[in-house]
């Protein structure tokens, strides 16, 4: 699996467990349009979810740009790439 | 290797639930996180069958963002048998909320309103620098907005209180200039108010947060950016270890701490094995390796001052083992800090059913120390009610590890916690005097007896009022009531009106005791105390102090009153509170007025299986004299 893949999964089980989703139901589309749940208090508690998950700290301009799962992949497989150059 | 989630369902499937629970707390402990929340959550719901949760409902006064904590929390919750109901106040609302008698507060009917206001909400300039007000401008502004909150709600429901304090900031404003006139005595001194607030309101408790941030890194945990952007005002990777400190207060909230810690000797109190290496070659002095053993010796020691039992189970030589507790020169604990001993070559889990009945203590109120994985395995598969504390890979970590398992947490001590290994070493001493303390205990053992201790309803309100009129030789105060009057009483949230009913190996005895009881001004009044002749003797009188005990405990009662009045034919009811530990507080014209404080007494009798229905303990009318 790529590295993308393997965090997509994990964001995805975060994602879950936040709305409180069976795992199959979250995509790589999902996001607050697709999830009622998804308000701005439970975007931060699955910012928080996620910090804690990648043991990463997301500045206030990405918390905003975390509108979908694809994006918060992509955003988190480039923060690990960048720890890791 | 196995998944450790498979593994546990397993041991769930297979019935293993101590095993089972340790597994989960391994798991969680290893890394508390989001994932792992529903998985721990659903185990521990499955298990609670043969476990089963205490309910508390806790709702949050608060000026910043909790909600990312609760799900941890709420885990930490469960892992201690307590299911957390929870809900959060507005932002920074506190105060009307507190006053208003209609607000979501006491609609939610909490058993513990816990207040968490930052600092930054109430004195920005204390934390972002500025100038620096007066200080009693800052107490009243701080410690004033809090207290206020506090006697809001003390007046208007019983629920425990928990205070966190505020924490000094990360970042000094004045350098080290301020350092020499005490950078944060201001914050320090609101503190100290807060304190004294907390300290003059029946049931209210402080969360030292200021501890907290100190020993998790002021600079660690703040994150700037969380709290201007959602109020949260610690980072994401420490939200575990902050809900954690939170859920240290709900075991002793909720009474589910443990009242006797067990142990073992070898390689546990000190290193090497007595019976192997010779009582010469153990290590306790001061020098390392001895010196963590030492190290846990003075932890259990200070267990004892919180007014916890010390109990040895120990594989080996009596003799032996007896000579080194006696008389070796580097240990600090002695026998007589041991109110129940079994050193012997039986196995531990039937060593600790014996110390439960011995200490009159239930299962579930023992923990259990030792170093060897074998024992508290074969403990956990056989006693899933012990609470098995997990020995580190390290000797010299388990100090810490005993001080922070929060089976022992206590928020208050009365005087009987701090004599209570005096009075079970004399207790012990008389059943060994008598010899006969054995032959008594299996009579009551062979009862099988199982006290039902439920509020007075339509139902059984004719036969408590017949009780108070029949009942003259174990009768406290041989009140006569009218069915009327009971009746009137039952209503009344200030009072506890139940029966106990007894059924035993021989048939149903039908309710055959009653307590009449006033909860007022954190006392619990005991009015009327009464048991038919059919069953005195029997130790019920134990079991619905027991009882009481337990309620007052969910209630905030610190004390237990009672008045004992001599009638020509209840001599056999006179020694009932002193036998309890009570002490006669006043005396007048032959009427002895008795008392002992609330908390952490005597549990029921081993031999007796009591039942307190859930109405008793739910109540929230804690103190309806406000």
């Amino acid at each position: 699996m790529t590295s993308y893949s393997l965090v997509l999964e994990r964001v995805k089980a975060v994602v879950a467990e936040t709305f409180q989703l069976p795992v199959e139901e979250v995509s790589e589309a999902s996001s607050p349009d697709s999830i009622p749940a998804w308000d701005s208090l439970q975007h931060l508690m699955l910012v928080v979810g996620l910090e804690q998950e990648f043991a990463v700290e997301f500045s206030p301009e990405e918390v905003e740009e975390l509108a979908t799962v694809e994006l918060i992949a992509e955003l988190l497989v480039e923060k690990q790439e960048s720890r890791a150059a | 290797m196995t998944d450790p989630r498979v593994q546990i369902d397993e041991q769930i499937a297979a019935g293993r639930y101590g095993e089972a629970s340790a597994a989960l707390e391994a798991l969680w402990r290893e890394k508390p996180s989001m994932l792992s929340v529903s998985f721990v959550e659903s185990r521990v719901r499955r298990m609670a069958d043969r476990v089963p949760l205490t309910a508390c409902r806790m709702f949050f006064l608060r000026s910043f963002t909790v909600e990312p904590l609760l799900p941890f929390f709420k885990t930490e919750a469960l892992l201690a048998g307590i299911d957390v109901t929870a809900e959060c106040g507005q932002f920074g609302a506190y105060t009307q909320e507190s006053m208003d008698p209609e607000s979501a507060l006491y609609r939610f009917r909490p058993d513990v309103v816990f207040l968490a206001v930052h600092l930054r909400s109430v004195a920005p300039e204390l934390w972002e620098g500025g100038e620096a007000p007066a200080r009693d401008e800052v107490i009243e502004r701080t410690a004033g907005a809090v207290r206020n909150c506090v006697e809001q709600v003390r007046q208007r429901c019983g629920a425990h209180i928990v205070i966190q304090n505020f924490d000094c900031p990360a970042d000094a404003p004045d350098g080290l200039l301020g350092d020499q006139s005490g950078a944060f005595h201001l914050v320090r001194a609101a503190n100290e108010a807060l304190k004294a607030a907390a300290q003059a309101t029946r049931g209210c408790y402080v969360l030292d947060y200021d501890r907290f941030t100190s020993t998790v890194g002021r600079g660690h945990l703040n994150d700037e950016r969380k709290w201007l952007t959602t109020r949260l005002p610690v980072r994401a990777e420490l939200i575990p270890a902050l809900a954690r400190e939170w859920a240290r207060f709900l075991r002793p909230l909720t009474g589910k701490t443990c009242k006797v810690l067990a142990t073992d000797l070898d390689n546990t109190l000190w290193r090497g094995v007595l019976g192997e290496d010779g009582a010469d070659r153990l290590q306790m002095d001061a020098e390392y390796p001895g010196a963590s053993y030492r190290a846990v010796q003075r932890a259990l020691k200070d267990l004892v001052r919180r007014g916890v039992i010390l109990a040895v189970v120990s594989k080996n030589n009596p003799d032996e083992a007896m000579a080194v507790l006696n008389h070796h020169p580097d240990m600090l604990l002695r026998s007589g800090d041991f109110s129940a001993l079994r050193i012997n070559w039986n196995d531990k889990p039937a060593n600790l059913r014996e110390i439960a009945r011995e200490l009159n203590v239930g299962l579930d109120s023992i923990a259990f120390l030792d170093d060897n994985p074998a024992e508290r395995t074969r403990v956990r598969a056989e006693l899933p009610e012990v609470k098995v504390i997990e020995w580190p890979g390290d000797a010299l970590d388990a100090p810490r590890t005993i001080r922070e398992c929060g089976l022992f947490e206590r928020l208050w001590l009365s005087a009987e916690d701090r004599e209570r290994q005096t009075l079970y070493a004399q207790q012990r001493e008389r059943a060994e005097l008598a010899g006969q303390a054995g032959s008594l205990e299996e009579f009551y053992f062979s009862l099988q007896q199982r006290v039902t201790f439920e509020p007075v309803n339509a139902r059984t309100l004719q036969r408590a009022a017949q009780l108070t009129q029949k009942t003259n030789q174990f009768n406290l105060t041989t009140r006569r009531c009218s069915e009327q009057e009971i009746a009137a009483l039952m209503d009344d949230p200030g009072w506890m009106m139940a029966t106990a009913s007894v059924v035993d190996r021989f048939g149903d005895n039908g309710i055959t005791g009653l307590v009449m009881a006033k909860f007022e001004d954190g006392a619990c009044r005991i009015e009327t105390f009464l048991l038919s002749c059919r069953v005195i003797g029997r130790t019920v009188e134990t079991a619905m102090l027991a009882a009481v005990e337990q309620i007052c405990a969910r209630r905030g009662a610190r004390e237990i009153r009672g008045w004992f009045i001599p009638t020509p034919k209840n001599a056999p009811a006179r020694g009932m509170y002193a036998a309890h530990g009570f002490e006669c507080i006043e005396e007048v014209e032959g009427r002895e007025l008795w008392s002992r404080a609330a908390a952490n007494g005597k549990a029921a009798p081993a031999w007796i299986q009591l039942t307190i229905e859930e109405k008793l303990l739910t109540s929230d009318q804690l103190f309806a004299s406000a």
